[in-house]
C-alpha cells in the first residue's frame, strides 16, 4: 500500500485536474476541434460535414469583398468600443474616487451597465435612437434615422456597446485607484504638483498594470460582441454593421453555410489571439512598476 | 530665509474633539524644530497642517508674513520627507528625485546637475536606474530626504522619517541629518516620538500631549529643567524616578518626607519657598537615574549623610557597557531606576544604598504636576 502511494505520489495532482478537464473537453476542445474539423467542408444544412473541400473554405473568404468588409467594421467597431469603454470606466473611477455625499449612488450607476443584458439595453436603445418617436432626435433637434443610415449605425451600436462594457472598466479602474498609494499624492501636492500633473504622472503610471489588463480583456470582448448588434441593427443597414462574429451567425443560421462561418470563426481565433500575444509581448517591454 | 509663525492653531475632526488645541509656536530661519510626543498627541498633525495636506479648523498660520491658512500645498513652497517615504513607485530613483524640478519645468541639463548633485551628497549615485521597489529602506529613506533637497524650499518637514529604520542605520542617519542641516542652512520641522532622536537632532524641541503643547525649548533646557511631570517623564532614558513625598520643617532645615519614612534634606535654594507653599502637603519628587551615587559626592560633604540617601532591594541590574542600570524596589517608596558606574557592585536581591544629588533634583506640584522651580527658558 505504502509503495503504491509512493508510486503514484507525484501524478496524484493529475486526477485533482479531471474534473476540470472534463468540463474544458466538452465546452471548449470539442466545439473547438470541431470547428477546425468543419471549415474544412462544405456542409448540409443540419451542419453535417458533407464533402472535403480542404482550404478552399478559406481561399474563398479571402477573396471575398463582403468578409474584407467585416474585417474592416469589426476593426473600427472594436476601436470605439475599447476607446469608449475604457475612457467612460477610467473617468468614471477617477470621478468617484474622492469622497463626496452620495458617492454610493454614482459609484453604482457607473457599475450599472456591467449588469444589464446587452439585448435588453439594445432595445432600450432602439426606442432611443427611433427617429420619429426617439428621445435622442427630440432633445437634440436633429432628423437622423440613426440605425437605418449607414453613417451612423456603426457608431450608435459601439457606443452603445462602449457603455455596456463601461461598467466593468470602472470596477477594474477603481480598483486599481484604490492601490495606488494615497502618500505620494501628498507628497506631489508639497512637491508642487497641479492636478493634471498629479493625473498624467502619478494616477496613469499607477493604473498602467490594470489598464493593461483591461486593454486585452476589452479588446477580445468588443470582438465578441453579438447581442445588441443583433437586435438593433441585425448587421444591416446593409452590410455597415456587419461585423465578423454576426457575420459567422449569418452564414450559418440564415445560408447554411456552416463551413464558410466555421473558416470565419477560425480566422477570428487567429486575430484574437494573435493580437494578445503581441500586447503581452510588448506588456513585457513597455507596463513597468 | 523663512519663518513660520503658528497662532493658536486648533485642529478638530468633529468639532468637539481637538486633535491640536491653541498651538502657538514662533519658528526662526534655520531652526531645527522637533515636535515630540507620544502617539496621537497631534505632532503629525501640525505638521501636516503647516504643509497644507490638513485643513486648519481655527486659529492662523503665517509662513514669511504671509497668512497661508487656505494656500494650497503646491503654492507654499516647502518640501516634506513621509514616515513611509513616499516614493514614486514607477518612477525611477533619478526621476523621483528630479519630479519636483521637473513640474516646474526646470531645463533638463540643470535637473541631471542636480540630481547628481544630491546624490554624490547622500551616497546613492549607483542606485539612480533603479526603482523603489529595488531599494532597502535606508535607501529608500536616502532618495526621500534626496527628493526633498533637491529644491531650496522655504522649510523641510519631516514626518517620522527615520522611525521605519533598524537601530545602527537610525544613529547613523541622525548624524547624518544634523550634518545636512548644518549644511543646507535651511529651517527644518521634524516629527518623532524618539526622545533620542529629539534630543541629538534638535535646536529646539516642543513636546506635545493630547494636542497642546507641553514646553518648547532648547534639549538642554527641557532635560534640565522640565515645565511639568509628563516633559520630565517623557524626556530621558530610563525616565525621571518619580516619588510622592510631604514637605515637613525641620528645624533650621526644611526635609522632603518619602513614603518610607526616610527624610531627604531639600537644599537652601529651595527650601524657603517649599516650607512656604508646601508645608506638610504632597509634592513629587522626581530624580533622573544619574543624579543617584554609591557614595556622598565630595561637594555635599557638609550635608548630613543621613538626610540624602535612600535605600533599595536591587531588581534587576542591566549591564549598559560603559553604565549599570540598577532598578531597585523600596517597600513603600516604589521602585526606581539609578544609573550607576559600570563597576557598582550588587546582584539581584542584595540591599543598597545610595545618595541622591539633591541639588538636581526636581520638585512637581502633586495637583497641577507642573514644576515648582520651573525657569522658562531664563536660566
Amino acid at each position: 500500500m505504502k509503495q503504491l502511494m509512493e508510486k503514484t505520489k507525484g501524478r496524484n495532482a493529475y486526477f485533482y485536474l479531471i474534473p476540470c478537464f472534463l468540463v474544458f473537453a466538452v465546452f471548449l476542445f470539442y466545439p473547438f476541434v470541431k470547428t477546425i474539423y468543419l471549415s474544412l467542408f462544405l456542409t448540409d444544412k443540419l451542419g453535417q460535414a458533407k464533402v472535403f473541400v480542404g482550404l478552399k473554405n478559406y481561399a474563398d473568404l479571402l477573396t471575398s469583398e463582403s468578409f474584407y468588409n467585416s474585417l474592416f467594421v469589426t476593426v473600427i467597431f472594436v476601436v470605439i468600443v475599447v476607446i469608449g469603454s475604457m475612457l467612460i470606466g477610467l473617468v468614471g473611477a477617477v470621478l468617484c474616487s474622492k469622497a463626496f455625499p452620495g458617492i454610493r449612488v454614482f459609484s453604482t450607476s457607473y457599475a450599472l451597465p456591467m449588469a444589464i443584458a446587452s439585448s435588453g439595453a439594445a432595445m432600450i436603445f432602439k426606442i432611443i435612437l427611433n427617429p420619429t418617436i426617439g428621445i435622442l432626435n427630440k432633445l437634440t433637434g436633429l432628423d437622423i434615422n440613426w440605425i437605418a443610415d449607414p453613417k451612423y449605425a456603426l457608431i450608435c451600436v459601439a457606443v452603445l456597446t462602449a457603455w455596456l462594457n463601461s461598467g466593468i472598466n470602472f470596477l477594474y479602474f477603481s480598483a486599481g485607484l484604490g492601490n495606488i498609494d494615497e502618500s505620494i499624492y501628498e507628497r506631489a501636492s508639497v512637491d508642487g504638483a497641479n492636478g493634471i500633473q498629479k493625473f498624467f504622472r502619478l494616477t496613469l503610471p499607477g493604473l498602467s498594470p490594470i489598464m493593461f489588463y483591461t486593454l486585452v480583456v476589452n479588446i477580445i470582448q468588443a470582438f465578441q460582441s453579438f447581442g445588441q448588434i443583433k437586435i438593433l441593427t441585425a448587421g444591416g443597414p446593409g452590410e455597415a454593421t456587419n461585423v465578423i462574429v454576426y457575420s459567422i451567425y449569418r452564414d450559418a443560421f440564415f445560408n447554411y453555410r456552416f463551413g464558410s462561418a466555421a473558416a470565419q470563426s477560425v480566422v477570428l481565433f487567429l486575430i484574437i489571439m494573435a493580437l494578445t500575444l503581441v500586447m503581452f509581448k510588448i506588456e513585457k517591454k513597455g507596463v513597468k512598476y | 530665509m523663512s519663518e513660520i509663525t503658528l497662532r493658536n492653531v486648533c485642529k478638530s475632526y468633529d468639532k468637539e474633539h481637538y486633535a491640536v488645541k491653541d498651538f502657538n509656536l514662533e519658528i526662526h530661519d534655520s531652526e531645527f524644530v522637533i515636535f515630540v510626543g507620544p502617539s496621537g498627541c497631534g505632532k503629525s498633525t501640525t505638521l501636516r497642517m503647516i504643509a497644507g495636506l490638513e485643513e486648519i479648523t481655527s486659529g492662523e498660520l503665517w509662513i514669511d508674513k504671509q497668512l497661508c491658512n487656505y494656500v494650497e500645498p503646491k503654492d507654499r513652497d516647502l518640501s516634506m520627507v513621509f514616515q513611509n517615504y513616499a516614493l514614486y513607485p514607477q518612477m525611477s530613483v533619478y526621476d523621483n528625485m528630479a519630479f519636483a524640478l521637473q513640474i516646474r519645468k526646470v531645463p533638463k541639463k540643470e535637473i541631471d546637475k542636480k540630481v547628481h548633485e544630491v546624490a554624490a551628497v547622500l551616497g546613492i549615485e549607483s542606485l539612480l536606474k533603479r526603482r523603489p521597489g529595488q531599494l532597502s529602506g535606508g535607501q529608500k529613506q536616502r532618495v526621500a530626504i534626496g527628493s526633498a533637497i533637491m529644491r531650496q524650499p522655504k522649510a523641510f518637514l519631516m514626518d517620522e522619517p527615520l522611525s521605519n529604520l533598524d537601530a545602527k542605520l537610525r544613529a547613523q542617519m541622525r548624524v547624518e541629518l544634523a550634518d545636512l542641516h548644518k549644511r543646507l542652512g535651511t529651517t527644518i520641522i521634524y516629527v518623532t516620538h524618539d526622545q533620542t532622536e529629539a534630543m541629538t537632532l534638535g535646536t529646539r524641541i516642543v513636546v506635545m500631549k493630547d494636542g497642546f503643547i507641553r514646553q518648547a525649548d532648547a534639549p538642554r533646557a527641557i532635560y534640565a529643567d522640565p515645565a511639568d511631570l509628563f516633559v520630565a517623564g517623557f524626556i530621558g532614558s530610563p525616565s525621571m524616578n518619580f516619588m510622592e513625598g510631604t514637605i515637613q520643617k525641620n528645624g533650621t532645615g526644611v526635609d522632603f518626607v518619602l513614603a518610607s519614612g526616610q527624610k531627604l534634606e531639600v537644599p537652601q535654594g529651595k527650601a524657603a519657598l517649599l516650607a512656604g507653599q508646601y508645608a506638610d502637603k504632597k509634592v513629587i519628587l522626581g530624580v533622573r537615574p544619574e543624579h543617584f551615587s554609591e557614595t556622598l559626592k565630595e561637594e555635599h560633604a557638609n550635608l548630613d549623610a543621613s538626610r540624602c540617601r535612600m535605600t533599595g532591594t536591587i531588581v534587576v541590574r542591566e549591564m549598559l557597557g560603559a553604565e549599570s542600570i540598577f532598578y531597585l524596589k523600596e517597600r513603600r517608596a516604589g521602585e526606581y531606576a539609578a544609573r550607576l558606574s559600570v563597576d557598582a557592585s550588587g546582584e539581584p536581591g542584595d540591599e543598597m544604598t545610595l545618595y541622591v544629588d539633591m541639588n538636581r533634583v526636581h520638585f512637581f506640584d502633586a495637583d497641577t504636576e507642573k514644576n515648582i522651580f520651573y525657569h522658562g527658558g531664563q536660566q
